[in-house]
């Protein structure tokens, strides 16, 4: 079936876009779709294919001034766009940052209280209500992660990042279609490529038990190492397909928890206070990663060695450098504009992340500092 | 003339037994589309470029948007048959295919005893008239069998490669758009084609390629949708359901609804019941 059922209901089919936001626009008695993108991003063949899968008489708001990352000022706004409209929905279509703004925007749309009230170290998942408005999140090329999971993340108007966690933050549905990836650049296909194949192994390695996970990122992984040089090399619809269906195994298997790479990516941007691209990090940073964890989780680097086909001879992390080496993407920490004092800062950062702690062996503030200097 | 005899919608389609004596001209429509002869005239329905009987051992198939017609085989009388309209939405649930999630596989149905039992359940509980909380069950059953069978030894899927072009053109989803906004309007398909920057038969070609349909056809059925569920939810008469969606009079209402769905639309509304 081209509907999966795990964790959300996901439509997951080529050129599915139009059919299934229709049909679940018109199964809902949905009106008035409020919907939410980077302005950058909904480019004329986007935006007349959005706007043509709209049921007849239906009336749409856009709100567009999206930040790289949720920040506690667009939450409100866009929590205030929908009240002042009467929306019925929202429709979040794009990478992580709409996603996860629409997200944290829906508790701002039904509860009066400031937003720290209901961060996760504070306690306050448990004071999310239940009647959140709807919420379809499309993922363009990248942004699975933040359409099939329960946090987000939100830079607070005094400074701190927090987290809200909470299952009711899931979106509603959640729709795949390849075809929004077709032409695609280089960069920007290599990076989802190397974000899933990061997510993937950090899910399968991460500590914890559980099968089901380990099961989706292994499938994952092996999609994206068939199919990534495959769409690099001459762009078709099958090896999108596949790399899409990685990157959204990736992000259902996040769920066991992540590792060292992910704390890194967060921690990171968290520091330089602007979004970085995920799949160029992770690029960087897991075959370092790797490196660290070599003995703690040998058992379990079996089977990701015969996938990346490492010679006898090479460890792991020389294979999977290998194979991510030739992408267009930045060769150092430094190209991608982070200074020392930024990793330095981002170290302790890091090893307080929550994917620290699944981390499969135990990371400490200095390890992850070597980890960033050695990719600097 | 043309007649409904009962109409069902339930949660994910509708079922209705008609009985049909003139042809149905090309058209299409968003839902899948199941055609089951049950007596009277036999009958052929076109599909795309090729015609598929409608007897007593086959059924016809056609998916989503896929342009089809048709026409009695016989000039005897006129031909009684089930007619079931699929929701996309099932096909998005059921769909074994991420490349071809919106249609069936061949539209060649081979009536077996399977089918049959569920053609001749639906059929029964269309005849009772009565709102049963079996209809979603045995249309659905109905229609995986079917569903199912279709796809069965499907290897080539030349014929469906054509699908994967749907909607990749922006010049043509300008054009939806439009006419989404502006079907009740009297949309020229000359302005259509100036705003997708084309001239007329170009826009043809284009619209056609692209959505196997014409830009006349997917208009009508935009129309079609909007008229059948006006009729269903809605108090409306069907003198102003005409007005609403651009007819100047109920005639051309009822003339264009005829050709397009079957049968007049106060007889649909007659029949019709909502599970």
């Amino acid at each position: 079936m081209t509907l999966i059922t795990y964790v959300t209901r996901i439509h997951f089919a080529d050129g599915v876009l139009e059919e299934a936001l229709w049909s679940e626009i018109k199964a809902n008695e949905k009106k008035r779709p409020l919907l939410v993108v980077n302005s950058d991003e909904l480019d004329e063949q986007l935006a007349e294919r959005f706007f043509a899968s709209l049921p007849v008489r239906t009336s749409v708001e856009m709100f567009s001034d999206v930040p790289s990352f949720p920040t506690e000022d667009a939450v409100q706004r866009l929590a205030k766009t929908y009240k002042a409209n009467n929306c019925d929905v929202l429709i979040a279509l794009g990478h992580s940052n709409v996603i996860d703004l629409a997200k944290a925007a829906r508790i701002a749309m039904v509860h009066d209280q400031p937003l720290s009230v209901f961060s996760h170290a504070e306690g306050g998942s448990r004071r999310i209500g239940k009647n959140l408005p709807d919420l379809f999140a499309v993922p363009s090329i990248s942004g699975f992660g933040a359409a099939v999971s329960a946090h987000t993340s939100v830079l607070m108007n005094a400074g701190e990042r927090q987290l809200l966690m909470c299952r009711k933050l899931i979106p509603t549905m959640t729709i795949c279609d390849p075809t929004l990836t077709l032409g695609a650049t280089d960069r920007i296909t290599a990076s989802a490529g190397a974000d899933a194949i990061a997510r993937c192994v950090e899910a399968y390695l991460s500590r914890g038990y559980n099968p089901p996970a380990d099961g989706i990122a292994l499938d994952g992984l092996s999609r994206a190492v068939h199919h990534l040089h495959k769409v690099l090399k001459s762009d078709n619809l099958e090896s999108r397909r596949e790399l899409m269906a990685a990157s959204l195994n990736g992000s259902l298997a996040l769920q066991k928890g992540l590792g060292a790479t992910n704390a890194i990516n967060t921690a990171l941007e968290t520091v330089s206070r602007r979004a970085l691209d995920p799949g160029a990090l992770s690029r960087l940073i897991l075959p370092a990663v790797l490196r660290f964890n070599a003995e703690a989780a040998k058992e379990k680097y079996q089977p990701l060695r015969q996938m990346f086909s490492v010679k006898p001879k090479e460890t792991l992390a020389d294979g999977l450098q290998a194979f991510l080496g030739d992408l267009p993407l930045p060769q150092s920490l430094s190209e991608m504009g982070l200074g020392i004092d930024q990793i330095t800062a981002a170290a302790p950062l890091a090893a307080h992340d929550l994917d620290s702690v699944t981390n499969p062996r135990l990371v400490q503030s200095n390890d992850l500092f070597s980890i960033m200097e050695s990719v600097h | 003339m043309s007649e409904a005899i009962s109409v069902h919608h339930g949660a994910f389609g509708r079922a209705a037994l008609y009985q049909l004596d003139k042809p149905i001209i090309t058209h299409a429509h968003r839902e899948g589309h199941l055609i089951f002869y049950l007596s009277g005239s036999k009958a052929s329905v076109s599909v795309g470029d090729s015609a598929f009987p409608a007897d007593e051992s086959y059924a016809v198939a056609v998916g989503p948007w896929e342009p089809h017609s048709f026409e009695l085989t016989e000039n005897s009388d006129a031909c009684l048959c089930l007619v079931l309209y699929i929701k996309p939405m099932w096909f998005l649930e059921t769909s074994h295919s991420a490349e071809f999630a919106l249609s069936f596989g061949s539209p060649c149905i081979e009536l077996t005893p399977t089918v049959s039992k569920w053609v001749n359940r639906l059929t029964s509980l269309l005849l009772e008239e009565e709102n049963s909380d079996l209809f979603d069950g045995f249309l659905y059953e109905a229609t995986r069998q079917c569903f199912d069978q279709s796809w069965h030894g499907v290897n080539d899927r030349t014929p469906l490669k054509g699908m994967r072009t749907k909607f990749t053109d922006y010049r043509v989803r300008r054009s939806l758009r439009l006419m989404q906004e502006m079907f009740t309007d009297d949309v020229e398909i000359e302005w259509l084609a100036r705003q997708a920057g084309l001239s007329r038969p170009h826009f043809f070609k284009l619209f056609k390629k692209q959505m196997g349909i014409t830009p006349n056809i997917y208009l009508n059925t935009l129309r079609s949708e909007q008229a059948i569920e006006d009729l269903m939810t809605t108090g409306k008469s069907v003198t102003d359901i005409g007005y609403d969606l651009g007819f100047s009079s109920q005639a051309s209402f009822t003339r264009f609804f005829t050709s397009n769905v079957g049968i007049p639309p106060s007889d649909y509304r007659r029949v019709a019941h909502i599970i």
